[in-house]
Parts: structure tokens; sequence; C-alpha cells
């Protein structure tokens, strides 16, 4: 058995001990060993390690130590905090990860622009009348209401409405007021920043209503608005301005086969 | 009677005897006690003791620096580890003496 071995061996029967003790206690029989004659048996001149350990730990007053706190005052403190340190770094890391999944701020603007529609009767929303070919004009402005710029990559509407259309995006802007705000131009995906608002206009004319597969009307209250922020992609489901109702009246369905 | 077991209960006292003779490092100690005739006690034992009087403020190291090896580390008695001593060795003199009177015929 080398001095090396002895020592180790040494130190992982005192392993309940705290750090700092027991190294005091390595250090005291390093000094020893060292004073030993070259040529020493240790197992013989000192005993097996484990006795070693006994008869120090009996002589020196050192109680056996249990516990968690027992096993953490056991642990070199460098090593507790790189522990802490790479935890804290996880803990963040997944925090950063969960928030970044979660972050949402795009919610509904300040304008709406409803050429044509009525006040629903109820206050609840708005009402367009179906005209065949008659032309269609809704907008609402989405706001940015985060502090950080998000990516508008489309708005996926699976909505079967009884309208031929194509999305606009107007200018970047911050509060709008009065008429819509143009130029439009067709949407693509853009930036929005924090405080920035833009109308997204669906501009087209009302067309085949059978689709629907119904009468009276067909209601909707959200859009859905898909955005990327760094690598997450989500969907935002933004309020209407005002709830929005297609009223299909006898003459816009009487052309429709009829519903099984 | 296991001369260890005994050895135990006196220990501290002659560790703390050896040493007030002067600074002193721990294989010396150990030399000492075993020319005395106390070759019985381990050498962790000694080691245990020393480190349990010096936790105690009983004895005050120093690391020197040796020429022929690593730095050895110097053992002094403190003022309380003379009244230990003291203390202890009236202790002994009257169980040494009681403890004659009853194993002597």
């Amino acid at each position: 058995v080398t001095a090396g071995d002895y020592v180790r061996r040494v130190e992982f029967e005192l392993r309940d001990l705290p750090w700092s003790q027991r190294r005091a206690l390595v250090v005291d029989l390093r000094h020893h060993l060292a004073e030993l004659p070259p040529d020493t048996d240790l197992v013989e001149r000192l005993g097996p390690p484990e006795r070693y350990a006994a008869d120090l730990r009996t002589a020196a007053g050192l109680e056996r130590r249990r516990g968690v706190f027992a096993y953490l005052r056991a642990r070199r403190p460098r090593n507790l905090a790189l522990v802490a340190i790479a935890l804290t770094a996880l803990g963040l890391a997944i925090a950063t990860l969960a928030w970044i999944h979660t972050y949402q701020p795009i919610a509904t603007g300040n304008v709406g622009y409803e050429p044509g529609a009525h006040d629903s009767p109820t206050g609840d929303g708005i009402y367009y009348v179906f005209h065949q070919g008659r032309r269609f004009r809704y907008g609402m402005t989405i706001a940015n209401e985060g502090r950080f710029t998000v990516r508008v990559l489309g708005i996926p509407i699976y909505w079967e409405l009884p309208i031929r259309y194509r999305l606009l995006v107007s200018g970047s802007g911050t509060i709008y007021r009065g008429p819509p705000p143009g130029p439009f131009r067709p949407l693509h995906p853009f930036d929005l920043g924090p405080g920035e608002q833009r109308m997204i206009l669906f501009s087209g004319r009302f067309s085949e209503p059978c689709d629907l597969r119904q009468q009276g009307s067909e209601g909707f209250d959200e859009i859905p608005v898909r955005y990327r922020f760094l690598w997450h992609t989500g969907t935002a489901q933004v309020a209407l301005m005002d709830p929005l109702t297609f009223v299909f009246t006898k003459k816009a369905a009487a052309g429709c086969p009829p519903t099984r | 009677v296991d001369q260890a077991q005994l050895l135990k209960g006196v220990l501290e006292l002659a560790v703390l005897a050896v040493i007030a003779r002067g600074e002193t490092y721990g294989y010396e100690i150990l030399s000492t006690l075993e020319a005395a005739g106390l070759d019985g006690v381990g050498d962790a034992s000694v080691y245990g003791t020393l480190r349990r009087l010096e936790q105690a403020g009983h004895l005050e190291s120093r690391l020197v620096a040796s020429d022929s090896g690593p730095a050895r580390k110097y053992y002094a008695i403190t003022r309380g580890g003379r009244q230990q001593l003291e203390a202890g060795s009236k202790t002994w003199t009257r169980i040494g003496s009681a403890v004659d009177g009853l194993v002597k015929p």
C-alpha cells in the first residue's frame, strides 16, 4: 500500500465528516506518513486504513454524521458552489425557454374598419348582410403590447367565409385614428415592434355562401395570427374589435343546393 | 487487562506531558511515548488526541519547513493546556495511589 493509497482509503472512511475537518485530518496524516522512515510497511505500522480511521475518529472525538445536512457539509465547498451555479444556470435556461415559448405580445389594436357593416341590435358586434358580388372590406389593427419585436408570419384563417378576399396590411404606426391607414400592400411576413400597430385588411367581394351550408347567420369573434419570436413559432388568437357576423337572407341562399 | 484500553484513558495526559517539555512534532511524540514504555498506543490514537487537544485550545501548532522532507507540524502547549496537565496529574496521582493500594498485596 502506497502512502497515497493509504491516505485515500482513510479519507474514504472519514467521508461523512465536514470537508474542512476531513481535509485537516488528511493533511495531518500526510505529515505523519512523511515523518515515518521511507521503507515503513504502513499497514504493519499503522494497521489497516479502516482501523486507523476508526481509531482516529475515536481519539479525536469525531462522531459519525448522517443526514442531508451532513452530506452537504462533507462536500467540498467549491464543488457545492459549482453545483449550485450549474443548477441555477439550468433553472434560468429552463425558465428562459419556457418564457420564450409562452411569449405572446400580439393583441387587438385600437381601430376597426368596417365599411358597410351594421351595428348589431343587441350591441354585441357588427353584422354584414350578404350581397352576392358586392364589395367587402373589413379591417382591424393588431398591436404588439410586449417589449420585444415579433415577426408576423400570416393570418391562417380556416373559416369558410362567404367572401373571396385578399389579405392586406397597412404601414407601421402606433395609434391610429380616423380613416384606415394606408397604403396597404399584400400581407407578407413583417416585423411588429413593441408598441407598433398595423391594420390587417380583408378586401374582396361577397361570393357563394353555400359552403357554409346554412342559412341565417355565421359569426366570428377572433382571428388567428401566426408569429415567430426568436426560434419559437406560435399562433395568437386575437379578438376582433367587434364580433363579426354575416347574415344570409333567403335570397342569398336560394341558389344553394339543399343540405343533407 | 488490555493495555491499549488502559492507555486510552491516560493518553491525553501523557501527550500533554510530552509536549510540556518543549515544542515537538507528531513522530517525536510517538517515539517519546514508546521510549517511555507506552508502546501499545496506536499512531492514530496519538494523532487523534493531538487533534482533539488542539481543538480544545490546549495545544497550538505551526508548520516548520524541513530540509529532509515536507514541512513538519510542531505542537506547543498553551496556558490552558498546562492547567489541564496540572489537573490531570493530580487526578492521576490520586487514582494511581488508590489503584496501587488495591492491586499490591
